[in-house]
This record gives C-alpha cells, structure tokens and sequence, in this order.
C-alpha cells in the first residue's frame, strides 16, 4: 500500500557531538504539499537529506507509506530529491538527463526517450529536449530538473530550496507551477525554503523549524493567526512579540502597561508574552471612547504601497509595528513624532509560549489504525 | 578614439617581439635550413631550395637510425601517455578523500619532480644493472618517464577533482545509479576534457624527454637521444629536417587531440541556440 505519508519518529541527526537536528516527531499526509521552514542551519535541509536517504539517521526511524525505510539507499525509497541548484548533469541534454534514472534502470532506449518527453511535456518543456543545461534559464533549468524527479513516479518528491536561485519573477511563476502539478500529480511534495511567503503560498502544512527542533506544525492560516513561539511570530513577520507575565486575565508587560487578555483563554502553561498581529492595531488622532487605548510616539513611517508600517514607542519599552492601510495613513497622514492612540480587540492577544509545540498537539496527527511494516520489507 | 599610448607601450612591445623571435626563432631558422638544396650546408646562405633532406631521411643513414628512433619514441609516447592517464586517474580517485599515509605519499611523488632529471635516470640505470637486468627503452626508460610525467597528473587530476561539484553524484545515486554507474555515465565524461589534457602532456613530456632517458633506454635510442648522437656526427642538413619532421609529428598529434576535443563538444552542441519564449528571460 503506498499512500505516499512521510513520518519522522524520534529522529536525531549529530555531527560528531553536535546535534543538527534534534529528536523530530513529524507525520505528512499522503498528496499534501508540506513545507520545511526556517533560517539557515535551523536542520530543515538535513531533514529533508536524511528524508531523501543522502544522510544517516543517527537515531529514530523514517517511514514512507508505512514503510521503514531509515537504512535504505535513496532509490529503494520512492523519493525523488530535486536539488538546490538542479544538479542537471552539463553533458547531458535535457531528454536525456531526465530519462537518465530509466536508463539505470535498464529501460530500452526508445522507450525511455518516450516517457522522457512526455515528463519534459509536463513541465512544458518539450521544445527543449536537445538543450544542454548550460543553454537553459534558471526557470528552464528547473522544470527539467522537476522533469527528471517526476519520471520514476515517485510516492515523495523532495525539493531543496526551489526558488532560491530565481529571480522574483520567476520565482512567483515556478511557485504557481509547483502548486499545479503537485495538485495534478497527486504526490507528496515537501519542500525546504527560509522564505514564509513561499510557504504560506505553497503548503498545505507548514512545519517551523528552529535550531534543530520543530517550533510548530501548522496550516498557513493557523500559523498566521496563532504562532506558538516569539520565534515563530518573529520568523513569520508581520506580528509584535510583547513580552510579560500573565496575572488575572492581564499580560503584565512593565508596571505601567497592563493589556487585558481575551476572555476564555486559558493558559496550558507559564506564557512567556503575547504576539500582536501589526495589521490588527488600529490608528486614532484622539483616545476612543468605546474601548482602551494607548498612545504612541511614532519614531518610523515606511510606505510600503499596500500599507504603511509605522514604527512607535507606547512608553515603558512598549514598541510596536504597525500595518496601516495606505488608504486610511493617506486619509490622516501621520509623521516621526506625531503622538497617536493605538488600539486592539484583546482577542488579537495570541499567547507566547516558551517550549514548541508538544507532540500529540499538531492537527497533523497520523492516523493511528495502521501498523508500520517491519524494517527491511521491500515495497512491492 | 585617440588612445595616448606612452614610450613605455613602445618598450613593452619591443620586449614582447624580442620574447617571440627568441621563442621561436630558432625553431624557424632550422626549419627554413631544412629545405637546403641537396649542396647546401648547415648554415645560411640557402643553397637553392629542395625536400632532399626530407627523402634523405628516409634512406639508411651512415649514422643514426631515424625511423627506428621515431617509432620507439612515438610507441613509448603512446604507452606513457595511457598509463600516465589511467594511474594519474585513480590516483586522483584516491585523493579525494583521506587514507592513512596520504600526504607521505604524495610527497614521495612530488620528490621526483623535483630531484635532478638526470640523477633519476643514473639511478634507475644502476638499480637495473645491480638487478642484473638489461635496460630497455620499453622497460627501464618506460618507467623512468612514469617518474616525470605521474606527478604532474597527480598535480592535474587534484585541481580537477578540486573543482568537481559533488552534487552530480548525489543526483546520480538518488537516481538509482550504483557508484560504478555513477562514474562510468556521470563523472567520467565531465573530466574526460581533463583527461585529454593529461593524456597529452604525458605524451608530450616522453616524447622529447632526454635526461631521464640517457641512463635508462639500453642499446637502443629513442628519437631525442638519436638526434643528440646526430648532433655530433651528422653534419649535413638532414639533421634540420629530422628535427622540423619530429616538431610537425609534435603539433600533428596536439592538433588531432584539440580537434576530437572540439567534435566531442560540436556533437552535443549540434542544436542551434535556443530561442527562448517570449515570457521568460534567458540568461546565458
């Protein structure tokens, strides 16, 4: 049975005594788009390595379709890596390089020049067929390359840092292809990128990962609107991490400012703070009266086009960013040094938690009637 | 448009014509001496023009065996050049990752490049005679030549693999590709370039090799011995033409590699330059 789900059990990676990726409990649906996200040396990339069979597990297992498939080399395990900047082989045209895994294994040459063009035409990119890589575009390059790990219909697709080496342009365009093929094809797609737009654009799942740990596992929209961690809210953008203690109902963040919580919010541990959305404060010229307010001394104004980011100072070390809609800044426009009342629903408090997400939390939960097969099966 | 160039321009571009004329010069004034009419002499003025020096090559000389020195030369040639390429090959292989005793020996390589030429060949000579083996030119001088062309494809084949970007082997084994398929349709046609290049000097640096020969080839001379025995007895211009005749076979050979090189490259390359679509730029 081959599903094409991905589970991480217990899986340790060190170099030496330094660990690179520290003990990762993940489960991947089958036909999902996940990806792996965070900054560089975060062990995203050694996952997806160690995924793909070109790295050792030094403890725990990997299962594929139920599979164990932790000591297998990488062709037994119906992965397929695409790699950073392609590895598309020079001397081989692009017919060739992506019929090049069905001439190892062995398919007549007609045959496998058949079903190389078919790939290329996936990809749209059967013109090219007797193209040398070095005569291809960065976006050209990758379709085939994307070509060549498709071929031998894969169960999971791996891919390092897709985009990276496009230009914007590209990039947004190879995104979208992406997107349509995973979707076409029905494969599992995990896809490493330090880029949060790219993966809220992408995944189906999000996982954030930090120093060797997963931070959180998510959809987009859940990541967004509730990050666990200040690293998340941070890594993310877009949201203000307010340090504080919690203490009836209130963050304590210094002994003048206290910010009311939501109701209902029942904390599952010590909070170490709370993340504010910046497109989630509102801007006034005078205190409202219907709610409470705090000023703020404005010490940065951005026009960024779709908003504007205000930079301000609430007093107390309070410091906030703020998203304001290009519309509303040019309706009342305001400048460095300008005082203005900023206000939120306490409902916009997203609690900050200082440990990741433990696991059994994640809605990413494998389903539990399956039996994984013992180590050393071969899938059929 | 008007580019002030100073005296020193001037000066430079009267060292550079001084630099070629002493470079190739005397390769010219023998090759023009070559063609003495059949009573001409060993130096200027032209006795009249002709290729008799060029049919007297091929008749028995009085002293000297020229087609035989040739053929020995271009066979011992062709042998070091095979092996400097498939030993420097694995060795290189070797290289590219750590083993126990790896910086020992490659300085012992590197020692033989930097003795004295002609003590390798005095030693060889005596190591044979002690042995109580007779020197050949395809035994004792085959190796002696190994000592001298080995090292300088080590030194190749280290930038080579220097270069190589690991990443295609990684790309050829999540393919399925074992390690020898792996190097026999991945890695070795993106060195084999290289190869050529070290297949070339090997061949090269034996062809015209004559101190680490002198003690080595036994009864029999291989082309740049011969030609030095010539030297001293041979005074008619045939001598000129042997060694015009020896510097052609030289570039005939270096041509005929550079031009498989180009074919090989010409066959992938036989598709005209890609138009690209109108929505995507091309970088080349």
């Amino acid at each position: 049975m081959s599903n094409g789900s991905v589970e991480l059990v217990g899986v340790v990676k060190r170099y030496g005594d330094s660990p690179a990726v520290k003990n990762i409990n993940l489960y991947i649906e089958g036909s999902s788009y996940c990806c792996l996200l965070g900054p560089s040396g975060c062990g995203k990339s050694t996952t997806l390595r160690m995924i793909a069979g070109h790295e050792s597990v030094t403890e725990g297992d990997i299962l594929l379709s139920n599979r164990n498939v932790t000591d297998l080399p990488p062709r037994r395990r119906g992965t397929a890596l695409m790699f950073q900047n392609y590895a598309l082989f020079p001397h081989l045209n692009s017919l060739d390089n992506v019929a090049f895994s069905l001439r190892i294994a062995g398919v007549a040459p007609a045959e496998r020049r058949a079903r190389a063009r078919e790939m290329l035409a996936l990809v749209n990119m059967e013109d090219y067929s007797e193209a040398l890589p070095d005569q291809l575009s960065g976006g050209q390059q990758q379709r085939v390359a994307l070509a060549r790990a498709l071929i031998n219909q894969p169960e999971v697709i791996l891919l390092d840092e897709p985009l990276s080496a496009l230009d914007p342009f590209l990039r947004n365009r190879m995104r979208t292809e992406l997107k349509r093929i995973q979707k076409q094809l029905g494969i599992t797609f995990i896809h490493v990128t330090h880029s949060q737009e790219e993966a809220f654009a992408l995944a189906d799942q999000v996982v954030v990962m930090n120093n060797g740990s997963i931070e959180q596992v998510d959809t987009p929209p859940a990541l967004f609107s509730a990050p666990r961690t200040a690293f998340v809210a941070g890594f993310i953008g877009g949201h203000n991490i307010i340090e504080g203690t919690v203490h009836n109902r209130e963050i304590l963040v210094s002994d003048g400012i206290r910010l009311p919580l939501p109701p209902g919010t029942e904390a599952r541990e010590q909070p170490a703070g709370v993340s504010l959305r910046c497109d989630h404060i509102s801007i006034h010229a005078s205190p409202p009266t219907n709610t409470t307010s705090l000023p703020m001394t404005i010490t940065a104004v951005e026009y960024q086009g779709r908003y504007v980011q205000l930079q301000g100072d609430c007093g107390d070390g309070l410091s906030l960013a703020v998203f304001q809609s290009d519309q509303d800044y040019l309706a009342h426009p305001s400048r460095e040094g300008d005082t203005v009342h900023v206000s939120w629903h306490p409902r916009d408090l997203n609690m900050l938690y200082r440990t990741p997400e433990p696991s059994g939390v994640s809605p990413f939960v494998k389903p539990i009637n399956e039996k994984p097969i013992p180590q050393g099966e071969t899938h059929a | 448009m008007a580019h002030h160039r100073g005296p020193l321009h001037l000066l430079l571009t009267l060292v550079f014509i001084l630099f070629l004329a002493f470079l190739y010069g005397p390769t010219l004034t023998i090759g023009i001496l070559s063609f003495q009419g059949p009573d001409g002499g060993l130096t200027f003025p032209m006795n009249g023009l002709s290729l008799h020096w060029y049919a007297n090559l091929f008749e028995k000389q009085q002293v000297g065996d020229f087609g035989g020195s040739l053929s020995r030369s271009l066979l011992l040639g062709l042998s070091v050049m095979v092996c400097t390429v498939a030993f420097s090959l694995l060795a290189g292989l070797a290289y590219r990752r750590r083993f126990r005793g790896d910086s020992a020996i490659f300085y012992l390589t590197l020692i033989s490049l930097i003795l004295p030429s002609i003590l390798i060949s005095l030693g060889i000579g005596i190591l044979f005679d002690q042995l109580g083996i007779a020197p050949h030119w395809y035994g004792s001088a085959f190796g002696a030549h190994l000592t001298w062309t080995l090292p300088f494809g080590l030194l190749i084949m280290f930038a080579v693999f220097n270069r190589f970007n690991k990443v295609y082997e990684a790309a050829a084994t999540d393919m399925g590709a074992s390690r020898w398929q792996t190097f026999w349709l991945v890695v070795l046609p993106l060195i084999l370039p290289s190869l050529i290049g070290v297949g070339l000097l090997g061949f090269t640096l034996s062809y015209d090799e004559f101190a680490r020969t002198l003690m080595t080839s036994g009864s029999f001379n291989t082309l740049p011995l011969e030609i030095y025995g010539m030297t001293t007895n041979v005074t008619t211009p045939v001598l000129y033409a042997l060694g015009t005749f020896t510097t052609a076979v030289s570039f005939l050979l270096i041509g005929l590699a550079l031009l498989s090189m180009r074919l090989l490259t010409r066959r992938k390359r036989r598709q005209p330059p890609i138009e690209a679509p109108a929505d995507e730029p091309v970088n080349y």
